[in-house]
């Protein structure tokens, strides 16, 4: 069977559909998570946004003039909410003086568990600029092809295969840095 | 620079790639805060034009019947008295008579002598 188009179901969520509310949520969760991920550079904030950012969009479906291109507006509301977080965010750590405790353990040369991977790459990524962030992880992670992100982020095929390259390289190079070092907040 | 390079191991990024149900869950709890708006929409897409005009019947009947007394009572209140003709009986029964009715032959006013009437009539 055919698989509906973004607009078939954008136009059939505007009736109130859930069906194809759903299948549009089944299609995007991953994206938005990770496009919320490259911004935020936090996994709990990453899955707050993009699920606020489903209901935003499902209230604002008429905004969307073209319901064929719904995954770049809707990645764009996912990076704006994700941005006002990061904000808001910002401005509360300036406000709160008690040290952040992570839960890492152990030293240089030990081996390293999940939680310890995971936050080796989120302080890998951190000095990634948003939009390499999300070139790598939509094509690294979610698996979308170079055309697709170009369309979905609205920059040309080039412009991404470059971002992808330079976010490797970056990202390996930091991740054998990190490898050296104790996880962030120890000492 | 290959489309083909190796991908990095972001694998522990995936929320799912410690938790399998992760997006499960996830749409779960989409669907249930989408719930509201999606059934809004769907009462909303559901109300047709006749309903429209249902849900206003019981201010339109009475306005429309306002209206047409209204229009009925400037009508009426505008139109010219009727012009009443008095007609005597035999004259409606004469209008279309060239010939001049009886009572002026015999009233004798136009010089017509009734003996000439009479001598007529012996002739016969």
């Amino acid at each position: 069977m055919r698989e509906r188009t973004d607009g078939e179901l954008v136009r059939a969520a505007l009736r109130g559909g859930q069906e194809a509310f759903g299948l549009l949520v089944t299609r995007y969760q991953r994206p938005a998570y990770l496009v919320a991920l490259s911004v935020t550079g936090n996994v709990e904030d990453a899955e707050d946004v993009a699920q606020e950012s489903f209901l935003v969009a499902l209230k604002r479906l008429e905004d969307n003039r073209d319901p064929d291109r719904f995954g770049g507006w809707f990645l764009t509301i996912v990076r704006n909410r994700a941005r006002n977080l990061l904000r808001r965010e910002r401005i509360r750590k300036t406000e709160d003086l008690v040290p952040e405790l992570s839960p890492g353990q152990g030293g240089p040369g030990r081996d390293l568990n999940s939680w310890e991977i995971r936050d080796h790459i989120e302080r890998a990524l951190e000095g990634l600029s948003e939009v390499r962030k999300e070139v790598l992880l939509l094509h690294d992670l979610e698996g979308w092809k170079h055309r697709e992100i170009g369309e979905r982020l609205g920059i040309p095929d080039g412009t991404v295969r470059s971002h992808l390259h330079f976010a490797r390289k970056y990202l390996r190079e930091r991740l054998t840095v990190l490898r050296g070092q104790p996880p962030k907040g120890e000492v | 620079m290959s489309d083909l390079e190796e991908h990095l191991s972001l694998e522990p990024l995936d929320p799912a790639s410690g938790d399998p149900g992760f997006w499960l869950r996830f749409h779960s709890r989409v669907m249930g805060d989408a719930q509201a708006e999606l059934a809004r929409r769907r009462m909303t897409g559901d109300i047709s034009v006749v309903d429209v005009v249902f849900a206003w019947r019981r201010a339109l009947v009475p306005m429309a019947l306002m209206a047409a007394a209204m229009a009925g009572i400037l009508i009426l209140g505008h139109q010219p008295p009727l012009e009443v003709q008095v007609v005597a009986l035999e004259e409606v029964f004469n209008q279309d008579f060239s010939v001049r009715p009886m009572t002026a032959v015999l009233s004798g006013d136009d010089g017509i002598q009734t003996g000439l009437l009479a001598g007529a009539e012996e002739g016969f």
